[in-house]
C-alpha cells in the first residue's frame, strides 16, 4: 500500500526542484522567444479553467489525505469540481493539440503528460461509477485514481510554469543578450 | 537437646508441594462430577429426574414433588458456570456491551413504560433503583426468561443489595430445556402460565409436558406427573440438543412489524439458507452468548471477531493489503458491492442496508416478545399496544457509523432533584393518577376519550396532570419535585421541556437480514440519495401516553446527525449524475483520441530553434516563423 502523504510530499518536492532547476537553467540563456505561439484569450481561458479545476480537485484530495478521509463537504466540492473539469479538459486537449506544435518542449511534454494522467484519473472514476467492480477492486481503482490525480496535478503545475516562462513570438522583450546592430 | 518445631527446608518443600497439589487438584475434583461424551454425536438424555432435595422422582408416588432442573442437570453439568450466562439477566460477569433491547416495565394504569436493564445501558434504569426487586422482576418478566435463580441473586449482590435480599428459592430456577430441547413438546405458553400462577417450582415440569396442572395450585390444583412419559425404570427421555433450534430463540426474540402480513415476510436470509441463530450467536459452557457486533469484547476472552457480518463475509486486511484473517466461515459469500463507493462501508454498518424493516416514509411500528409479550396467546392483542417501538431509525453507533436502531420513548412518574430524574414505582403513583384522571385500566386510551378533539384532550390532561403532581408532591422526598415524563418531554406542573431523562431509548438492530437484491441501494444510488428516499427522509414522531396537539417529529437525517444543507445539495447532484457519467465518458474518449494524435504528430514535429524567430532583423522585426518541418 502506498503511503500517500509521503508520496505526495516526495513527488511534489521533486517536481518543484526540477522546475526550479529548469527555470534557473533557462534564465541564464540569452533571452529570445522560445515559442512561436501568439497568446490567445481562448487558450488562456481554457488553461486557467483547467488549472482552477485541478487546483480545487487537488486541494480537496490533499485535505482528505492529510486531514482525514475524503467525505462530507470536501468530497462534495471534489465531485462538484469534477463536472467542469471533464468539459474543460476536453476542450483544452483539442485546443492544446492544435497549438502544441508551436509550444516549447517542456510545454509539449507536460501537455502530453496531462492528457495521459487525465486518462488514468478520469478512466478510473468512469469505470468505478459502473456496477462492474467490487469493493476490493474499487479500493484499487481509487488507489490508481489517487496516483494519477497527483501526477495530473504536478503535470499541470509543470505545464503552467512552462507556458509562463515561454516568450511568445509576438511579445519579444528587448533582448539584453543580443547585440543590437 | 530439644527438637526444633520449625519446619526444616525439606519440610517446607513437602508442605509447599502439598499445597500446590491441593490447589492443582481442586479444579479437577470440582470437574469430576461433570461429564462429557467428547463426541460430536449428541448424547441421548434418557435420565432420572430429581426433585429439589435430590431425591429421584417417582411419578406414581402421591405428592410427588416437582422435578428440579438444577438438581437433575447438575449431575453432569457445571451449572454454577452456566448460571453466569448472558440470558440469566442478573449475571455480574456479563459485560454491558452495546445497548440492547431492555425489559420494559409497562403499567397501563399509570402510563408507565420504563426501560429496565441490569446491564447499565445508558437510558435504561436498574430495576433495583426503581423499586423493582428481584422477585417482582422475575414475576413480571419470567415469561421471557429461561429462569433466573441464583444468577439473579448474584446480580443483585453485585448491584449493592444484600445477598439475603433475594430469596432464591422463590425464583424459577434455570430451566435448561427452555432452550436445549429439539422437539416441540416443550411449551413456552405453559411456562408463562405456570410462572404467572406463581408455581415457579412446577414451571419446568409443566412446560416440558411431564406434568399437567388441573386448576390453580391454591385450589389443590397441584400438577400431576404424566407417568406415560417415564419408562419402566423411571427415566425420562429429553431430546436435548446443544444447538438451540431457531423456533426456540423466537420465543423471546420475535419482532413483528405492525400492520404487515407475516406470511408475506421472508424472514432472515441466513435462517432461510438453513443456518441457526446459534451459528453466529454461539456460546461455550459459560453461556456468554456472542452478540455478534463489531468491537465486541467477549467476557470469556474468546476471539469473536469472525462472528460478525464483516468478520464472516470479508477478509481482514492489514495496512499493506495482506489478509490477516480470512472470512468465509460456513461458506459465507464475499459480498461484491459492485459499483458501491467503499466510503459506504466505512460510514455505515452492514445492517444499515441489509437489516430490519425496509425504510418507509414513516418509521414502522414494531412489536417484540420482550416488550409486548408476544408468545402469550391473547384475544386482547392490538396493534396499538404499549410501548410504541419504531424502526428503522438511523443513528450513530459508538464508533460514529450509522446503524439502524429500534427506538422507544420512556414514560413514567418520578422525582426531579437538582436536575436528576428518578422514576418512581408505578404503585406509588397509582392512587394519585386514578383520583385525578379517573383512569381504570388504560391510561393512554382513557386520557383520550372519544368525541373530544386533540386540543381538548391536551387541555384536560394538563389540568389533571397538575392535580396529580400536586398530590404526589405531598409524599415527595426532601428537595424533590414530582414530574411526569412522556413523549420526550418532562412535565413539572408549570412547564414542559426536553430533558435527558425523557430522551428516547434506542438500540441497534441486526435482524432480519435481507439478501443483496433486497438491500437498500440494489435499485440504484437514488434509492437512498434522493429527496424522497425514506432512509434519510422518513419521519419519526415522538410518542407517549400524554396527549399533545403538536406531535414532535424528526426527519431521519436529523437523528442521524447529518448536515441538512450538504444532504440537500448532495441529493441535488445525483440528478445530474447520469449527465456527468456521459460527459466523463465523452471526455475520456476525446482525451484518448487527442493523446493518440499528439503522440503521432508531436513526436515528428518539433519547434526547433531555427524555426523560431531566433534573431531580430536589423530593423528590429522578428523573423517570421517558418512552416512546420518534420524533425530531422
Amino acid at each position: 500500500m502506498i503511503d500517500y502523504p509521503q508520496a505526495i510530499l516526495v513527488t511534489t518536492t521533486t517536481t518543484l526542484l526540477v522546475l526550479g532547476a529548469y527555470f534557473l537553467a533557462t534564465r541564464r540563456r540569452p533571452h529570445r522567444p522560445t515559442s512561436n505561439l501568439r497568446r490567445s484569450w481562448l487558450s488562456m481561458l481554457l488553461t486557467a479553467g483547467v488549472a482552477v479545476c485541478v487546483a480545487v480537485l487537488t486541494a480537496t484530495a490533499f485535505r482528505g489525505t492529510f486531514v482525514g478521509e475524503l467525505s462530507g463537504w470536501t468530497l462534495f466540492v471534489h465531485l462538484a469540481a469534477a463536472g467542469p473539469f471533464v468539459v474543460l479538459i476536453s476542450l483544452f486537449s483539442i485546443w492544446g493539440v492544435i497549438r502544441a506544435r508551436q509550444r516549447g518542449t517542456l510545454a509539449r511534454v507536460s501537455f502530453v503528460a496531462i492528457l495521459f494522467t487525465t486518462l488514468g484519473t478520469l478512466g478510473t472514476i468512469v469505470v468505478s461509477m459502473q456496477p462492474v467492480f467490487g469493493t476490493e477492486e474499487m479500493h484499487q481503482l481509487l488507489d490508481v485514481h489517487r496516483v494519477f490525480g497527483l501526477a495530473l496535478a504536478l503535470c499541470t503545475l509543470v505545464y503552467l510554469c512552462a507556458v509562463a516562462i515561454e516568450r511568445p513570438s509576438g511579445q519579444v522583450a528587448p533582448s539584453k543578450g543580443i547585440e543590437q546592430p | 537437646m530439644p527438637r526444633s518445631t520449625a519446619p526444616t527446608s525439606h519440610g517446607k518443600s513437602v508442605i509447599l508441594a502439598l499445597v500446590l497439589f491441593t490447589v492443582g487438584i481442586a479444579p479437577l475434583c470440582a470437574q469430576e462430577n461433570f461429564k462429557t461424551s467428547g463426541s460430536r454425536r449428541p448424547y441421548t438424555h434418557l435420565i432420572t429426574l430429581y426433585d429439589a432435595d435430590g431425591v429421584a422422582i417417582d411419578p406414581t408416588a402421591a405428592g410427588a414433588k416437582p422435578y428440579s432442573p438444577h438438581e437433575t442437570c447438575k449431575k453432569c453439568h457445571d451449572l454454577s458456570t452456566i448460571a453466569g450466562g448472558t440470558h440469566f439477566v442478573g449475571s455480574s460477569t456479563t459485560p454491558a456491551g452495546r445497548p440492547g433491547e431492555p425489559f420494559i416495565w409497562i403499567d397501563k394504569r399509570t402510563g408507565t413504560q420504563l426501560p429496565l436493564s441490569y446491564r447499565g445501558w445508558p437510558g435504561t434504569h436498574h430495576p433495583e433503583r426503581v423499586g423493582f426487586d428481584a422477585q417482582q422482576f422475575t414475576a413480571h418478566f419470567a415469561r421471557h426468561l429461561p429462569g433466573t435463580g441464583f444468577a439473579l441473586a448474584d446480580g443483585v449482590a453485585q448491584s449493592g443489595a444484600a445477598d439475603d435480599a433475594v430469596d432464591t428459592t422463590a425464583l424459577p430456577a434455570i430451566d435448561c430445556l427452555f432452550c436445549h430441547t429439539a422437539g416441540r413438546e416443550y411449551r413456552h405458553s405453559k411456562w408463562i402460565d405456570t410462572v404467572k400462577s406463581g408455581a415457579y417450582d412446577w414451571a419446568a415440569a409443566v412446560a416440558s409436558g411431564l406434568a399437567k396442572a388441573r386448576g390453580a395450585p391454591s385450589e389443590d390444583g397441584t400438577p400431576k406427573y404424566d407417568s406415560r412419559r417415564f419408562d419402566s425404570g423411571g427415566q425420562v427421555f429429553f431430546d436435548v440438543v446443544k444447538r438451540t433450534p431457531n423456533d426456540t430463540c423466537y420465543a423471546c426474540h420475535t419482532a413483528q412489524p405492525v400492520g404487515r402480513k407475516s406470511w408475506l415476510h421472508d424472514g432472515d436470509v441466513h435462517l432461510r439458507a438453513g443456518m441457526l441463530c446459534v451459528d453466529c450467536h454461539r456460546n461455550g459452557l459459560d453461556h456468554q452468548t456472542v452478540r455478534g457486533f463489531e468491537g465486541e469484547q467477549h467476557s470469556g476472552g474468546a476471539a469473536v471477531e469472525t462472528l460478525t457480518c464483516r468478520g464472516c463475509h470479508l477478509d481482514e486486511l492489514d495496512h499493506d493489503g495482506n489478509v490477516v484473517r480470512s472470512g468465509g466461515r460456513l461458506g459465507a459469500p464475499r459480498p461484491l458491492h459492485r459499483g458501491l463507493p467503499p466510503l459506504h462501508l466505512e460510514k455505515m454498518t452492514c445492517t444499515s442496508c441489509h437489516s430490519g424493516v425496509k425504510p418507509t416514509p414513516t418509521a414502522t411500528d414494531v412489536q417484540t416478545s420482550l416488550a409486548h409479550g408476544l408468545g402469550i396467546a391473547s384475544q386482547d392483542r392490538t396493534d396499538r399496544d404499549s410501548p410504541r417501538i419504531v424502526e428503522p431509525v438511523l443513528l450513530r453507533n459508538a464508533d460514529g457509523r450509522l446503524a439502524p436502531h429500534r427506538m422507544m420513548w420512556p414514560s413514567f412518574w418520578g422525582w426531579l432533584d437538582e436536575d436528576v430524574v428518578t422514576p418512581m414505582p408505578p404503585k406509588s403513583a397509582t392512587r394519585a393518577v386514578r383520583r385525578a384522571f379517573r383512569v381504570r385500566q388504560d391510561f393512554p386510551a382513557e386520557v383520550r376519550p372519544d368525541g373530544a378533539t386533540p386540543a381538548e384532550h391536551e387541555a384536560a390532561f394538563l389540568e389533571k396532570l397538575n392535580k396529580t403532581l400536586t398530590a404526589l408532591q405531598a409524599n415527595a422526598p426532601e428537595g424533590a419535585q414530582a414530574i411526569f415524563v412522556s413523549g420526550g418531554q418532562l412535565y413539572d406542573g408549570q412547564t414542559q421541556r426536553s430533558h435527558p431523562a425523557a430522551e428516547p431509548y434506542a438500540w441497534p438492530i441486526a435482524h432480519d437480514v435481507r439478501p443483496a437484491r433486497d438491500s437498500l441501494g440494489s435499485g440504484g444510488c437514488v434509492e437512498c440519495h434522493s429527496k424522497e428516499a425514506p432512509l434519510l427522509h422518513a419521519t419519526i414522531s415522538t410518542s407517549g401516553p400524554a396527549p399533545v396537539t403538536e406531535v414532535e417529529t424528526h426527519a431521519a437525517h436529523e437523528l442521524a446527525q447529518l448536515d441538512a444543507t450538504l444532504l440537500s445539495v448532495w441529493e441535488e447532484s445525483f440528478t445530474a449524475r447520469d449527465t456527468f457519467k456521459l460527459l466523463a465518458t465523452i471526455a475520456l474518449g476525446v482525451v484518448a483520441a487527442v493523446l493518440l494524435v499528439a503522440l503521432l504528430t508531436l513526436g515528428r514535429s518539433r519547434v526547433s530553434a531555427r524555426n523560431l524567430p531566433s534573431e531580430p532583423t536589423p530593423n528590429g522585426e522578428p523573423t517570421p516563423p517558418t512552416t512546420d518541418t518534420p524533425a530531422t
